[in-house]
């Protein structure tokens, strides 16, 4: 049974926890543990979700995260000096406005790389075709 | 302050209360306005959600003629006593007596429902339960897309936001009702009583619709008929998420000079637990359906709504590493009995018979295992699971499938219930409406040339074509 209380008079006469198990700690931290675990795998599995093999690739991951921290850091440390180009004023000034949003979009870069670099797979799409999307 | 101010500010605050939950709930409609239509294809859009918006106009005028009646006159039958009205004597019993005021505030023609300083909560009680029975009929609504007849759908929602789920409500989600007294049955965010009984009657109507053309290839396997706009189908989702957690809010009962908040079973509770718990099965929904479904959109989203209907039955009562274990699995499910159901024959184009009915009845069953043994009165049996299997069974096999079976059927044997292939074809907005949703655009009537009162030419029933316009 899940109920802490064994009679309505005791259930309805409580100040304090009513809710299921509450008098069974130990069951509580079993389920916690549970649903923390389930969180952590949700997690793993949004990198897997893509793909047929069971684990990310470490290998792509981490090439990307030293791509993207390299981006940021060239970003972060290109002097701010506009060369002369001959390109007409509608360029320069897309140049002067993109020069002025640096490090978040390094950072959605990276992001997108991560995103781009998974791809589909085979198996996905032929799943898709089959499912009906309401 | 005055004992009289006082008094009256408990009042106040219950009007209050019930008057702004139901406000919010106006949100799920919202919500099913734009899912629907965004589920749609360009050429139903219009038909889809005018259909849709009906929904508060036929169950609202129903409830007021004859639903609100029923909540309140048929708790007691067949079990416990017969239906209560004006032919009622209510010193038949101490029970009846105290449930005879409630049935006579509820007649169309009882002076509980207008403007009456005497009577400040029959007509907020009124409005939240109206709200109730529109989002069950609206449960209904998005299935039935792009095939159904207007009124055959009126009709059928009418029969089950006005009667079918107001027994359901009486039975099981009403302290008198005889579910509860004789069976223990709890369930408290309506988990069977509004979304078990709208999920399965629209499956028996689902049985008798039959599925829109070009659904099935040759050999009966199902193709995709992809959503107009998914964003907006997304977006009304979040609102009907929204509106949940006003729909369960209203499920708390606080009356003036309660000391107390209390479950419509009279059993403790908090609404803060009802924050907690609703947040903790959208989020756990989400997550389960995500990863049942690999990431699909559509089946991600509708994981929240899952996830709140697995533990809407015990959500008073469970603790949040429950409601996590639980929504999980619900929403985990869900995908696969959609997916199950599609492989039968049976077109739900919003796969309402997955995340209402199925999950509706797998969180009623499963009160009587995860809040097995609680108390809930002198003479009333605890939650339990025989009680829970059997109140869940009545309500979606008895006021769900059959009568959304029966009603069906009837409207299809007078040729009341589904539009012409010729109109199906041409799209609804142009055959009902008159007008196209996307005049701008390069719709199928701009493609085919056709336009109103000149219906496309009907195609062959396996042409691929029609699966993706």
């Amino acid at each position: 049974m899940t109920s802490p209380f064994s009679s309505f008079e005791e259930f309805s006469s409580a100040e304090g926890p009513i809710y299921t198990f509450a008098n069974n700690p130990t069951v509580i931290a079993i389920l916690l543990i549970i649903c923390a675990l389930m969180t952590i795998y949700f997690v793993y599995a949004s990198y897997t979700m893509k793909l047929d093999s069971k684990s990310p690739d470490a290998k792509a991951i981490g090439l990307l995260l030293v791509a993207g921290f390299a981006s940021v850091m060239g970003t972060l440390f290109n002097p701010n000096t506009e060369r002369r180009e001959a390109v007409n004023p509608r360029h320069s000034h897309e140049m002067r406005a993109e020069r002025s949003n640096w490090q978040p979009l390094a950072l959605l870069g990276m992001v997108g790389l991560g995103g781009a670099a998974k791809g589909r797979s085979s198996k996905r799409r032929s799943s898709r075709k089959v499912r009906r999307i309401q | 302050m005055s004992p009289e101010a006082q008094e009256f500010l408990g009042t106040f605050v219950s009007e209050s209360f019930y008057y702004w939950a139901s406000v919010f709930m106006l949100l799920i409609h919202a919500g099913f306005l734009a899912y629907e239509g965004g589920a749609s294809r360009t050429k139903n859009v219009l038909a889809t959600m005018v259909k849709n918006l009906l929904t508060l106009a036929s169950v609202g005028l129903a409830f007021f003629f004859f639903g609100w009646w029923v909540y309140n006159a048929f708790p007691f039958f067949p079990i416990t006593g017969g239906i209560m009205g004006p032919w009622t004597n209510p010193e038949a019993s101490e029970t009846v007596a105290a449930a005879m005021p409630l049935v006579e505030a509820s007649y169309p023609w009882s002076p509980a429902l207008g403007p009456n300083t005497a009577d400040h909560l029959t007509g907020v009680f009124f409005f939240a339960f109206a709200l109730f029975a529109m989002t069950t009929a609206s449960i209904l609504s998005g299935a039935l897309i792009e095939r159904v007849k207007v009124g055959a759908y009126l009709i059928m929602s009418i029969v089950l936001g006005g009667f079918t789920w107001v027994v359901a409500a009486a039975w099981g989600w009403n302290p008198f009702g005889w579910f509860f007294t004789e069976l223990g049955y709890h369930d408290f965010g309506c988990s069977a009583v509004v979304h078990g009984v709208s999920g399965f009657f629209t499956l028996g109507v689902l049985l008798n619709l039959g599925p829109r053309i070009g659904k099935y290839d040759a050999n009966g396997k199902p193709r995709p008929i992809l959503p107009h706009n998914l964003p907006l189908t997304m977006v009304g989702l979040m609102l009907i998420f929204v509106g949940f957690y006003a729909f369960l809010a209203a499920c708390l009962i606080f009356l003036p000079g309660y000391d107390g908040e209390f479950t419509i079973y009279a059993t403790p509770m908090t609404l803060a637990s009802v924050g907690v718990n609703t947040t903790l099965a959208l989020a756990a929904g989400l997550i389960g359906a995500y990863i049942s479904s690999k990431s699909d959109p559509f089946f991600t989203i509708s994981g929240g709504l899952a996830g709140i209907i697995s533990v809407g039955a015990g959500m008073d009562l469970y603790h949040p590493s429950v409601v996590i274990v639980l929504a999980f699995i619900g929403a985990f499910l869900m995908p696969k009995v959609i997916i199950a159901i599609e492989k039968f024959g049976i077109d739900d184009a919003v796969g309402a018979v997955g995340v209402h009915g199925f999950c509706g009845l797998f969180g009623s069953i499963v009160t009587g295992i995860a809040a097995a043994g609680f108390p809930q009165g002198d003479g009333i049996p605890n939650i339990n699971f025989l009680g829970q299997l059997t109140g869940a069974l009545i309500c979606v096999v008895l006021l769900g499938f059959i009568p959304g079976y029966g009603v069906s059927w009837l409207l299809k044997k007078f040729n009341l219930l589904r539009v012409s292939a010729d109109e199906e074809i041409a799209g609804l907005d142009i055959a009902d409406m008159g007008a196209e949703g996307y005049p701008e655009y390069a719709t199928m009537s701009f493609v085919t040339g056709s336009s109103k009162g000149k219906s496309a030419q009907p195609a062959s029933m396996n042409s691929p074509e029609l699966a993706t316009e």
